[in-house]
């Protein structure tokens, strides 16, 4: 009980508003990624401890949603659209813009000062934008180099 | 699964649903799915993910099958075709319908099927340990489509080393979830799971963990594929050059059935009973007999280098090897010369409690009838003796026809028979019956059935009983007093008697008879009898026990007949020192398993005047015999046992004895042919059997097919490269059932009077009071000798209630010291809703180092922070 230590109320209520602890599984998973960012193997057991299942459980249901990150981020998380309508109008241009102005090694998910993290992911949802990112939980679409300069620059 | 015609939802006549398989009617129970009702009809309909005592999970696609039904509009038109085929596993059977399993459609369906599950498998038999029994290959020949045509890079995935006893193959893994499901279910452990999703799919355990639960090896059988398998087996022979001879576990007292591979003398691998499936003998991935891990992995002991294989006899201060003749003559002279000189009642006959049943009735015979003494028994490893017998003669339930409600008393029943635990937990599973458990110790196996739970102190256990048995009659303050001791309000017990008030068929009350700390079981046995006896008819007892032969050798006469005057084994020690006992020969058995004060034991070895010893190791024990007698091992006898239900199941000789070794039936007769008895003289097993089952039950009609003849087998259809016969008898499930009679001791008629409560102990604050209990896998000095006995074994661990651990400040698998006394012992705390608040429980294992005690012993346990490092051994 390290992760979640101070949150017992906050646990305790989500898990009654469903017929079953087992239920309130996403929501608290949600409550460890709001915290720590990602969600960790300690994490996962804790979790399962909690709910009442076990870790394998836990594990199944992080690793079949890709909305759980299972490695640490950076301070600022950057989702990249990759689908057609991003891929068109230069996704894969802006995702190597990022990596190479903002500090990413070959094959790293995070920069190399800590305050980026960038994942590929499929849409989004915002095509009439393409192409866009979430930086966060903020959606930022018609993306030019300019532009994301702005953008993540104002974070940096 | 358990045979669902009883099920009171399915009424006879109302329920029938008639309809179609291949245009021949057929009738099937409503909400049956269409491939039970198949294969129940002889047609086979090809699957992977239904498994017949697992939920059904519908993703091999593999069972399709086109179907039509009646066209509402007219029934009397011709049926319509269904849209497109369903599943047979899933799809519930309805009147009128008609399933055709070998249609074009279906057929192509089923190539279709074949076809993807392929793709991603890599095409190399050869390399495959599972090659010759796997169910891809045998569909791939049946129904599959002869050529790949696939051309795309296959998945590819790491391969992890998760568990040290099974190998995970993830490239060859067709998703079925057989795995998972057996864990979840069965197993009562969802320690497996299915991670990823979509290509990704693989199965594996949480951070590569070990699958740790004591039926993990079974899921090497369901797994269709070469996806696990058996790391102590794997790539050692190929399934096909190995002779197969059917037996049953000498470690598990539910009486599990087994098959033993063997070649050269040699046992590769140990399974549950293999079956004729096309032709052959295999382990058939449907296999519901499923069997526990020492019973699988620990059967291969009398491999080990310690064995003896040669008779010894001892000159001056050593035991020089000799001739078998040799030795049992000097055991003869030496029981004789006792005998004369200090009379019968100086000798004393000790067998183990594995036993088999010709050899303690032989043992029975020899001690009675040539020396003419009552001193003869099999309980050395027993601590309640008397307590033990009570029960064992009570005993008169079975799972058959299954059960409406089921009390547990005080035990960690799946350590102890782990099978029949299992079917247990399926029955109350599958039909949703209520399981109550009452104790000190809860068994967390059943604890997601058991609706009911009452823990009480040690030692409150009888008196708890006594006043349910009170209550149950509508005795108000017997209801008062129960919901003190519970520690619960009077609601729940009132839900309590209610259950156990309820009109039932069938309801059992299991009592675990392994220690559970204190010598409790003088005063619990009685108690539950009586709880029994006051509930009526429908009301069953059965006592449970870790000893194999429990059940059967005090129905044989291996133990005194009176017990005012004969002794009980675990007296070994007194009875030798007081002088008493002068001579023992001991039948494989071990006076220092369970025994705490070892160095007294060992002493009095010494002193005896005589020491017979016929076992297969040397020892500290076999060291101090006179005479060593080698003994076959179970691979190499054949004999009956006897499970806790009452039914015989017979073991069969694989290979002949090793070296100068003998069977202890023969070795007990040829001592008592050389002392002068004439009635002794037996050829094989089979004539033991039939003389003792005649003393067993004169009026026995039944058919002892199955155990009698095991002849030699000629229809094995891949030829055999060492020329041998194959020895699988002619098998069925019902044959070692002996038609469905029961084999029980008979009990005095008494009716046991409930005991008054003892007073609840007072524990000073912070200290514990300790039960324990022996685990199958803590058996004896024979397991330890197993191949892969690190594995097998447990980690010393003791469980804390939730409760107390939030107390202790102790986490899941952290590490701590157990203080008994002046004893200490690390160990692991595992926390667990087992054990009763303030009581702390350990497996008495393989150290067997626990001192024995009245009254469970007042400890204290401290949490040492790191976490405990031997997870991966806790199988």
């Amino acid at each position: 009980m390290a992760i979640l230590k101070n949150r017992h109320d906050e646990i305790e209520k989500l898990c009654a508003k469903y017929p079953s602890r087992r239920s309130a599984l996403l929501p608290v998973l949600w409550m460890v990624q709001e915290q720590e960012g990602w969600v960790s193997q300690d994490a996962m057991k804790e979790v399962a401890e909690i709910i009442g299942c076990t870790a394998a459980e836990v594990y199944e249901v992080v690793s079949f949603y890709t909305m759980y990150n299972q490695k640490p981020v950076g301070r600022h998380h950057i989702q990249f659209c990759h689908t057609l309508a991003c891929a068109i109008c230069g996704s894969h241009e802006a995702v190597g813009h990022i990596r190479e102005k903002y500090g990413f090694d070959e094959g790293a998910s995070i920069s190399r000062d800590g305050k980026f993290s960038l994942v590929e992911v499929e849409c989004i949802g915002a095509c009439t934008e393409a192409p866009a990112m979430l930086v966060g939980e903020t959606l930022y679409g018609n993306l030019t180099p300019e532009r994301l300069d702005e953008v993540l620059n104002a974070r940096n | 699964m358990p045979d669902q015609s009883n099920h009171p939802a399915l009424r006879p006549g109302k329920d029938e649903v008639k309809f179609f398989i291949n245009g021949r009617e057929v009738v099937g129970k409503k909400g049956e799915t269409i491939i039970t009702v198949a294969a129940r009809e002889g047609v086979y309909v090809p699957h992977y993910c239904w498994h017949p005592a697992l939920s059904v999970a519908g993703n091999c696609r593999l069972c399709l099958v086109e179907i039509h039904t009646p066209n509402p509009k007219d029934p009397t038109a011709k049926p319509l075709p269904a849209p497109k085929p369903v599943i047979g596993c899933q799809t519930p059977i309805s009147p009128g319908m008609h399933v055709y399993t070998e249609s074009a459609l279906t057929k192509d369906c089923q190539n279709g099927m074949m076809e993807f599950l392929l793709a991603n498998h890599p095409l190399d038999c050869p390399v495959c340990d599972r090659g010759g029994e796997c169910m891809l290959q045998r569909y791939s020949m049946d129904y599959g489509h002869g050529h790949a045509r696939m051309v795309d890079k296959k998945r590819k995935f790491l391969k992890p080393s998760a568990d040290p006893l099974i190998d995970i193959e993830r490239n060859r893994c067709i998703m079925c979830t057989r795995c998972v499901r057996f864990n979840d279910e069965v197993a009562g452990d969802h320690v497996m799971g299915v991670f990823d999703r979509g290509e990704g799919n693989y199965i594996g355990t949480f951070g590569q963990g070990p699958i740790s639960n004591i039926f993990s090896g079974n899921v090497i059988d369901i797994c269709p594929v070469g996806c696990l398998t058996s790391k102590p087996f794997r790539f050692k022979a190929r399934v096909w050059e190995l002779l197969q001879t059917q037996s049953t576990s000498i470690w598990d007292a539910s009486g599990a059935k087994v098959t033993h591979w063997t070649r050269n003398g040699k046992l590769y691998r140990t399974t549950p009973p293999s079956r004729k499936y096309h032709g052959t003998y295999t382990v058939n991935e449907d296999t519901e007999e499923f069997i526990d891990n020492v019973t699988r992995f620990g059967s291969d002991f009398s491999f080990h280098e310690d064995r003896w294989d040669e008779s010894r006899v001892r000159v001056g201060s050593t035991l020089l090897p000799g001739a078998y003749s040799e030795a049992l003559k000097q055991a003869a002279v030496g029981l004789a010369k006792a005998k004369l000189n200090h009379g019968p009642d100086a000798l004393a006959v000790v067998v183990s409690p594995r036993a088999t049943m010709e050899e303690g009735f032989l043992a029975g015979k020899f001690a009675r009838n040539v020396i003419g003494t009552e001193n003869v028994d099999w309980r050395l490893n027993v601590s309640a003796p008397d307590a033990v017998h009570t029960a064992i003669t009570h005993a008169d339930g079975d799972l058959e026809g299954g059960f409406d409600a089921v009390v547990l008393i005080n035990g960690d029943f799946v350590h102890t028979t782990p099978t029949f635990a299992s079917r247990v937990k399926e029955h109350a599973r599958i039909f949703g019956r209520p399981i109550i458990q009452i104790g000190h110790y809860h068994d967390p196996y059943f604890a997601q059935h058991s609706k009911l739970r009452f823990h009480c102190a040690p030692g409150e256990t009888a008196g708890a009983l006594a006043s349910l048995a009170k209550a149950v009659k509508g005795d108000a303050q017997a209801g008062n007093l129960l919901a003190k001791t519970f520690n619960v309000n009077a609601e729940r017990i009132e839900a309590l008697v209610a259950v156990m008030k309820a009109e039932h068929g069938r309801a059992l009350i299991l009592q675990n008879l392994q220690d559970m700390g204190g010598n409790y079981l003088a005063d619990e046995v009685p108690a539950a009898i009586a709880l029994k006896q006051s509930l009526g008819a429908a009301w069953r007892y059965l006592p449970v026990i870790t000893d194999r032969n429990a059940f059967g050798l005090p129905l044989v006469g291996a133990e005194p007949t009176n017990k005012g005057e004969g002794f009980a084994a675990g007296k070994l020690v007194e009875q030798i020192e007081s002088g008493r006992i002068r001579a023992v020969l001991a039948i494989g058995a071990d006076p220092l398993a369970n025994y705490p004060d070892q160095p007294r034991m060992l002493r009095a070895l010494d002193s005896l005047e005589f020491f017979v010893v016929s076992d297969l190791f040397a020892s500290e024990v076999t060291k101090r015999a006179h005479v060593f007698i080698a003994a076959a091992s179970h691979l190499e006898k054949s004999g009956t046992y006897c499970d806790v239900e009452g039914n015989l199941a017979r073991i069969n000789d694989a290979d002949p004895p090793r070296g100068g070794s003998r069977a202890d039936w023969e070795t007990i007769a040829g001592i008592a042919t050389l002392i002068g008895s004439d009635k002794f003289a037996y050829k094989a097993t089979e004539e033991v059997f039939r003389e003792m089952i005649k003393t067993l039950a004169p009026d026995f009609q039944g058919s002892f097919k199955g155990l009698l003849l095991p002849g030699p087998r000629n229809d094995f259809s891949i030829a055999d490269p060492g020329g041998a016969r194959n020895r699988t008898p002619q098998y069925n499930p019902g044959d070692y059932r002996v038609d469905g009679a029961h084999f029980r001791s008979a009990g005095n008629e008494v009716e046991f009077a409930a005991k008054t409560p003892r007073a609840p102990r007072s524990v000073p604050a912070g200290q514990y009071l300790l039960a324990w209990g022996r685990h199958v896998q803590g058996a004896d000095y024979h397991l330890d000798r197993a191949s892969i006995a690190n594995l097998l074994q447990i980690p010393p661990y003791v469980e804390v209630n939730p409760v107390d651990a939030e107390k202790l400040g102790a986490e899941h698998l952290d590490g701590g010291v157990l203080t008994v006394g002046e004893q200490s012992y690390a160990v692991e705390i595992r926390v667990k809703a087992g054990p009763a608040p303030g009581v702390i429980y350990m497996p008495l294992l393989a150290g067997r180092v626990l001192a024995r005690y009245a009254d469970a012993p007042i400890v204290s346990l401290e949490v040492v922070d790191s976490p405990a490092t031997t997870e991966a051994a806790a199988h």
